[in-house]
C-alpha cells in the first residue's frame, strides 16, 4: 500500500491536496486545517496532490509490489 | 409514508450535469452560454478543477484540418472502425474538431503548438497539439463566472423517473453519507466510462453512469469493444510508451512480429493504428512457453522521438514552444518514481498488457440524447455507444488525442440539446417518494449488513482477474468467455451480501455493482459477435463476417433480464462499404 506523508510543519493549510485528490484518498480536518490520509489503499500514485502542494509538504511513497491480476492466462481461485 | 424532504436533501435545478471532469465542465459552460437564464448544477465525487482524467493524461489534442475531413472519415471507417462506424456521426465529428478548439480556447484553454501542430498519423493529415494538464482550472473559473453551481464529493447512484422520463437523480455524500435528491428538467451524464480499476491512471472510470442509465432503461451498444489494452511495465504498472516496437521474449527473440499471426489481426488492430495485435502476440508467446516478455529499452526510439520528447515529455524538458509547466512537473514526478521502481538498471524491462477498458456503451443519437427522454450524455461514457468510431474503444488506441476532443465536442452537442429540451419543459417533473425510499433502502443496504459479508476489495480484485487476462478479454473464444461470464455471475450473486464500512466504502459498493454489470454486458455481447472485427478479436472466428456482422448489438434491461438485439447498419446508404 502507498504511504502518503504530510509534514505538518511545512503545511500551510491551503486545502489544495484535498481538492486535487480525485479518488477521495485525502480528507480535510476542519479543526486542525490539515489533510487527513483517509483511504491510502485507494491511492494510485498519480502524484497530483504532491505536485499541487505549494510548500512540498506532502509526499507519496509508492508501493510497487502490489498484486496485479494475471495478465495473460486466467488465474482460477 | 415519508416525504421527499424526510428522505434526504432536495435540490432543484433546470439542468443537472453528473460528473465535472472535462466533459461535464464543458457541458455546464455550454448550457449557460446557450441559455444564461438556466439554472445549471454539476455534481461529482471529486472537486472542481481537478476531478476526472483530463489532468492525468498526455494532454494531446488531435484535430482534423479543414479540407481533410472526408479523408479522415474514409480512413477511419476502413482501418480503425472496421466498417462498424456510424458514418454520418463520424462525418459530424470530423467537421467539428477545429470549431470545438475555437470555442474551447474561449474558455481560457491554451493550445500549445497549434500553429506548429505535429503529424499525429503516418498516413492521413491528422494533427496534434497540446494543452497543459491544469486546463480544467481556467475552465472551472469560466463556469463559475457564468453562474454554474457545483456540488462536490457526491456520488450519483441512480436516475429518478416519472413514467418514461428522467426527472432527476439520487445520490449521497461521500463525506457524511447524507442522501441527496436532485430534481431537474434534464440530466447530462458526463461521468466517464468503465476501466474496471485495473490501470492506475484510469482509476476513476468505474461505470456508475453506465449502470444508472441501464437501470433507467437506456439503450447500450458496442459493449463488446470495451477491453482496450496498453503495454505497461510489469515492475511499476505504468504505461511503457513505445515498448510495442521493441518486444523480446524470454528466449531473447524479437517478438514485435510473429509470422503465424493471423493477417486479419494485422490489418485492423495492428500497424500504425491501434497497437492491439501486440497484446495478442504477447499472449501467444507466453502460451507457447516463451514468456515473460521484455521491452529492450535500448531499442525503443519513442522517448527521444519528436512526440516522445515534445508532446509526451518522456526525457526531460521539451523544445520550445512545447513547454507546459504543470504537465512537465506531473510527468517528471511520475518518471522519477518510476525509475526508482525498477528492479535493476539493465535495458531489459518486463512488460505486460494492461487492460484500460474504455468500456463506454451508452447509446446516444446524433444530438447526444440517450434513448430515455430527458437524459443526455457526453464524453467517455458514450465513446462506443455513440457509434462514430465503430469497432474500437475510443479514444482509438495509439491514435492518441481524441479523448479530450471527444469529451469537449460531445459536451457541446449534448448541452446544446439539453438546454433546448429544458427551455421547452415548463416545470420540474414529479419525483415519487416511494421510488426514492426504495432506492435508499437498496443503496444503503451494504452499510447495514453484518460484517462477515463480501467486501468491496474482494469484488474489485476478482473483477480484475475476470477482465484483465488477455485469454479472456483480449483474444476471445467461446469457451474462455463462458468461463469468464460464469465467474461474473458468481460475483453478481455475491453482491447481495456486500458490506460497506462507511460512505466512501458505500460508494465503492455501488461501483462494484456497476463493474459487475459492465463485465456481464461485455462478455454477453462479445459472445454474441461471432466474428473478428476491429478491437474484438476471436480465436474461434478469425475473420470479419460482412454478411452477418454488419449489425450493432444493442443491450437493454427488459424486466430485469439483459436483452440483446441486432440493429442492422444502414450500409446501403453509407459511402464506404466493405469490398
Ligand atoms: C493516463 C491517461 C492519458 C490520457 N491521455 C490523453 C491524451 O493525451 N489526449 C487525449 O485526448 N485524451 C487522453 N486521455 C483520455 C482523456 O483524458 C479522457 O478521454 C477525458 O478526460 C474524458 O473526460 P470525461 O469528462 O468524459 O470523463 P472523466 O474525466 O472520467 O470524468 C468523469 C467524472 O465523473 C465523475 N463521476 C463518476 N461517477 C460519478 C458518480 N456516480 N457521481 C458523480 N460523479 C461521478 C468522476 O469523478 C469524474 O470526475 C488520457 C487518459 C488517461 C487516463
Ligand atoms: S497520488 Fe493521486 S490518488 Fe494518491 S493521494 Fe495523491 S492525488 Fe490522490
Ligand atoms: S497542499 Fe500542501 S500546504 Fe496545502 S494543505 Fe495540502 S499539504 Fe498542506
Amino acid at each position: 500500500m502507498n504511504v502518503i506523508k504530510v509534514d505538518d510543519e511545512k503545511c500551510v493549510g491551503c486545502k489544495t491536496c484535498y481538492k486535487a485528490c480525485w479518488l477521495d484518498v485525502i480528507r480535510w480536518n476542519e479543526e486542525t486545517k490539515r489533510p487527513v490520509i483517509a483511504y491510502a489503499e485507494d491511492c494510485v500514485e498519480c502524484n497530483f496532490c504532491e505536485i499541487s502542494c505549494p510548500t512540498d509538504a506532502i509526499f507519496v511513497n509508492v508501493d510497487y509490489t502490489r498484486q496485479f491480476p494475471s495478465p495473460y492466462i486466467p488465474r482460477v481461485n | 409514508m415519508a416525504t421527499l424532504e424526510q428522505l434526504g436533501t432536495v435540490v432543484e435545478t433546470d439542468l443537472l450535469v453528473v460528473g465535472f471532469g472535462i466533459s461535464g465542465l464543458a457541458a455546464a459552460i455550454t448550457a449557460k452560454e446557450e441559455n444564461a437564464g438556466l439554472k445549471v448544477l454539476a455534481v461529482d465525487k471529486g472537486c472542481v478543477g481537478y476531478a476526472g482524467k483530463a489532468n492525468k493524461g498526455g494532454g494531446h489534442v488531435a484535430f482534423i484540418p479543414e479540407g481533410a475531413e472526408e479523408l479522415y472519415v474514409e480512413y477511419h471507417t476502413k482501418n480503425c472502425g472496421d466498417y462498424l462506424n456510424d458514418q454520418d456521426l463520424i462525418r459530424k465529428y470530423a467537421s467539428h474538431t477545429v470549431k470545438t478548439m475555437d470555442r474551447w480556447a474561449s474558455w481560457g484553454v491554451n493550445f500549445i503548438g497549434r500553429e506548429h501542430a505535429g503529424q499525429a498519423h503516418a498516413v492521413i493529415p491528422w494533427k496534434v497539439c497540446i494543452v497543459d494538464n491544469d486546463l480544467m482550472i481556467p475552465m472551472a473559473k469560466t463556469a463559475r463566472k457564468l453562474g454554474v453551481e457545483f456540488c462536490e464529493k457526491i456520488t450519483i447512484t441512480d436516475l429518478l423517473k416519472e413514467g418514461d422520463k428522467v426527472v432527476g437523480a439520487f445520490g449521497f455524500s461521500l463525506l457524511t453519507g447524507e442522501t441527496y435528491i436532485f430534481k431537474a428538467k434534464a440530466v447530462v451524464l458526463a461521468c466517464g466510462d468503465q476501466n474496471f480499476r485495473i490501470m492506475r491512471m484510469w482509476n476513476s472510470g468505474r461505470g456508475d453512469g453506465i449502470a444508472a442509465a441501464y437501470r433507467a432503461g437506456a439503450k447500450m451498444r458496442n459493449a463488446e469493444f470495451g477491453s482496450f489494452m496498453n503495454i505497461m511495465s510489469a515492475e511499476h504498472k505504468l504505461v511503457a510508451y513505445g515498448a510495442e516496437d521493441a518486444l523480446v521474449n524470454a528466449k531473447g527473440e524479437n517478438c514485435s512480429e510473429r509470422a503465424d499471426l493471423d493477417p486479419s489481426l494485422k490489418s485492423v488492430v495492428g500497424g500504425v493504428d491501434l497497437g492491439g495485435s501486440q497484446s495478442v502476440l504477447m499472449y501467444l508467446e507466453v502460451r507457447d512457453g516463451k514468456g515473460p516478455i521484455f521491452e529492450d529499452s535500448s531499442k525503443n526510439g519513442f522517448p527521444t522521438s519528436f512526440v516522445g520528447r515534445n508532446l509526451c515529455n518522456l526525457t526531460g524538458p521539451p523544445d520550445p514552444p512545447f513547454r507546459r509547466p504543470c504537465s512537465e512537473k506531473f510527468w517528471a514526478r511520475i518518471m522519477e518514481k518510476k525509475h526508482a521502481g525498477y528492479r535493476n538498471d539493465g535495458p531489459m524491462k518486463e512488460v505486460i498488457p494492461g487492460v484500460v477498458g474504455e468500456f463506454s456503451p451508452l447509446y446516444v443519437d446524433h444530438d447526444y440524447a440517450t434513448s430515455v427522454t430527458g437524459l443526455f450524455a457526453s464524453g467517455d461514457i458514450c465513446g462506443c455507444g455513440g457509434g462514430w468510431a465503430g469497432a474500437v474503444p475510443t479514444p482509438p488506441g495509439r491514435n492518441r488525442g481524441s479523448g479530450l476532443m471527444h469529451a469537449v465536442m460531445t459536451a457541446i452537442f449534448a448541452a446544446t440539446s439539453a438546454a433546448k429540451f429544458v427551455a421547452a419543459t415548463p416545470a420540474l417533473g414529479k419525483v415519487d417518494a416511494d421510488q426514492v425510499a426504495k432506492l435508499k433502502e437498496e443503496t444503503y443496504a451494504p452499510l447495514k449488513r453484518m460484517k462477515m459479508g463480501t467486501t468491496t476489495h474482494e469484488i474489485v480484485r476478482e473483477i480484475g482477474e475476470i477482465m484483465q487476462p488477455v485469454g479472456y478479454s483480449g483474444y476471445k473464444s467461446a469457451d474462455r468467455m463462458q468461463e469468464a461470464l460464469d465467474r461474473v455471475l458468481v460475483l453478481k450473486a455475491k453482491l447481495a451480501n456486500l458490506v460497506a464500512l462507511d460512505p466512501h466504502d458505500l460508494s465503492s459498493a455501488n461501483e462494484c455493482r456497476s463493474m459487475v454489470l459492465c463485465a456481464e454486458m461485455f462478455y454477453r455481447t462479445s459472445m454474441e459477435r461471432k466474428e473478428s472485427r476491429g478491437w474484438h478479436m476471436r480465436e474461434d472466428f478469425k475473420t470479419r463476417d460482412d454478411k452477418n456482422g454488419a449489425n450493432w448489438i444493442v443491450v437493454q434491461d427488459k424486466g430485469g433480464e439483459m436483452s440483446l438485439t441486432l440493429d442492422p447498419l444502414p450500409m446501403d446508404r453509407y459511402k464506404y462499404k466493405p469490398e
